[in-house]
């Protein structure tokens, strides 16, 4: 997801950038009511435009609109618990009744994944993910976690390329997968023997470079934070800490069906 | 008797990051079909989980749905518990010799074919609401209203319909690679006991 640019957003620590997007994740799940997660997530779209990442961004979120859309017709028309239905809708023999605690629901549901998926989706767009792993290994994320997924990142474009080329090895010899999954079984063999192949390589590779060795690892990627990175980290604690402040003084917001319908 | 494969830690660590890369490569594959609840997600985790056990497949399972993240979207991320759920599983059947005869691997198939959609199913209803953006949503939709089921059930059905020929074709390309590789590797197959 990274996508490299020169902005402010970039070079900004990738803790900061940590902080503000799981406080801002967080807050967005406190109260059972859209609107607060609504307006989280429509901070993260200035954000995504100073960091010049909005066009990606916006792809990104078009991705999941199918998702909302059917999670607004799920909970709103099949909402289990107790409901009042403010309408119904015929379908040939059956009647769906739109159910005011369904619809909530769903609001609620779609704006805290928005808000989810919009801060998450910042911090992967604007920060390298070497920078993030570093950041998170300062953070005593044990080394070899981030290890694996950084070695995991630089695999898939390898593993990708040799499926294409099984692809079309296979298409050579008049392979036509169709819609019959087992027809992916001449392709997923020759690629996994050429995966374990590629695991006696790399643990070569590995030994020879003392893997595992003790000591205090060192890396390229500085981590350094610099004033803005505290103030942000600072500014994202006092944030969380209000939302929290507020969720225990106002509860959780949840406007019932006699608000709406008196 | 073949002896046991010696694995040293940078050979756990180079496969779980193979593991990772044919999890996510595999998933793309599977696309290829257009077949909803064909995922083949889950094919690394189970090489990992029969050959280094369950720890290290699950560590295959959970950083798959991490980098999935990172590379694709967030949208994944949850889902790592099924991925681990997997790795769990088969990596302690395989410890325990469940995957040595047809029978009792076809035992583990069976009950990894329910552990995948029950875990999956919890996702997608507490945490998506039902909904997985796939064409699977219609088969959840039918049931929701032809047959009155609440929303767990529905899409736990809906998922586990298709979950034997996914996995199928996960345990078949593994068992049959399996076969290929020399001895050691074949210890929790039932392929264990030929040279």
């Amino acid at each position: 997801m990274y996508v490299p640019k020169d902005t402010v957003l970039h070079r900004l620590n990738a803790k900061s950038k940590l902080a503000i997007a799981v406080a801002a994740s967080v807050s967005s799940v406190l109260f059972y009511n859209p609107l607060p997660a609504f307006f989280i997530f429509l901070a993260c779209l200035p954000l995504a435009a100073i960091g010049r990442v909005l066009i990606a961004f916006l792809k990104r979120y078009a991705i999941i609109v199918s998702l909302m859309i059917v999670i607004i017709v799920f909970q709103s028309f099949f909402y289990a618990f107790e409901h009042h239905v403010i309408g119904s809708i015929a379908l040939g023999p059956i009647t769906l009744q739109l159910r005011y605690e369904g619809v909530w629901k769903a609001f609620w549901l779609i704006t805290i994944i928005s808000a989810f998926m919009g801060w998450i989706s910042i911090l992967f767009m604007t920060t390298h993910p070497g920078d993030l792993f570093a950041a998170l290994h300062d953070l005593k994320l044990p080394y070899l976690a981030g290890f694996i997924v950084l070695s995991a990142l630089q695999m898939v474009p390898m593993m990708q390329r040799a499926l294409n080329l099984c692809i079309e090895a296979q298409r050579s010899r008049g392979l036509e997968i169709g819609r019959n999954p087992l027809k992916l079984v001449p392709i997923a063999i020759p690629l996994t023997v050429g995966a374990l192949e590629r695991i006696n390589k790399m643990s070569w590779s590995l030994e020879g470079r003392a893997f595992g060795s003790t000591g205090n690892k060192t890396s390229l990627r500085s981590t350094e934070l610099r004033r803005v990175d505290r103030v942000l980290i600072v500014a994202s604690a006092i944030f969380l800490g209000a939302m929290i402040v507020l969720r225990v003084a106002l509860g959780s917001l949840y406007l019932p069906y006699e608000a709406f319908f008196p | 008797m073949t002896a046991e494969i010696p694995i040293s830690r940078s050979y756990a660590v180079s496969f779980v990051v193979v593991g990772i890369a044919l999890n996510i490569v595999a998933s793309r594959l599977a696309t290829l079909t257009g077949i909803p609840g064909i995922y083949l997600d889950l094919m690394g985790t189970f090489l990992t989980a029969l050959i280094l056990g369950p720890w290290w497949a699950a560590a295959t399972g959970f950083f798959t749905n991490i980098l999935n993240g990172i590379m694709f979207g967030p949208i994944g991320i949850p889902f790592a518990i099924v991925n681990v759920a997997f790795g769990l599983l088969t990596g302690y059947a395989a410890e325990h010799g469940w995957t040595k005869t047809w029978i009792k691997t076809a035992v583990v198939f069976v009950l990894s074919c329910f552990i995948v959609s029950f875990t999956a199913s919890i996702i997608v209803v507490f945490v998506f609401g039902g909904a997985t953006g796939s064409p699977q949503d219609i088969i959840v939709f039918a049931l929701l209203s032809a047959t009155g089921w609440g929303m767990f059930w529905s899409v736990f059905i809906a998922d586990i319909a298709g979950k034997p020929i996914d996995m199928i074709i996960e345990y078949a390309v593994a068992f049959a690679i399996l076969r290929a590789l020399p001895g050691e590797y074949r210890l929790k197959t039932p392929y264990g006991k030929k040279k």
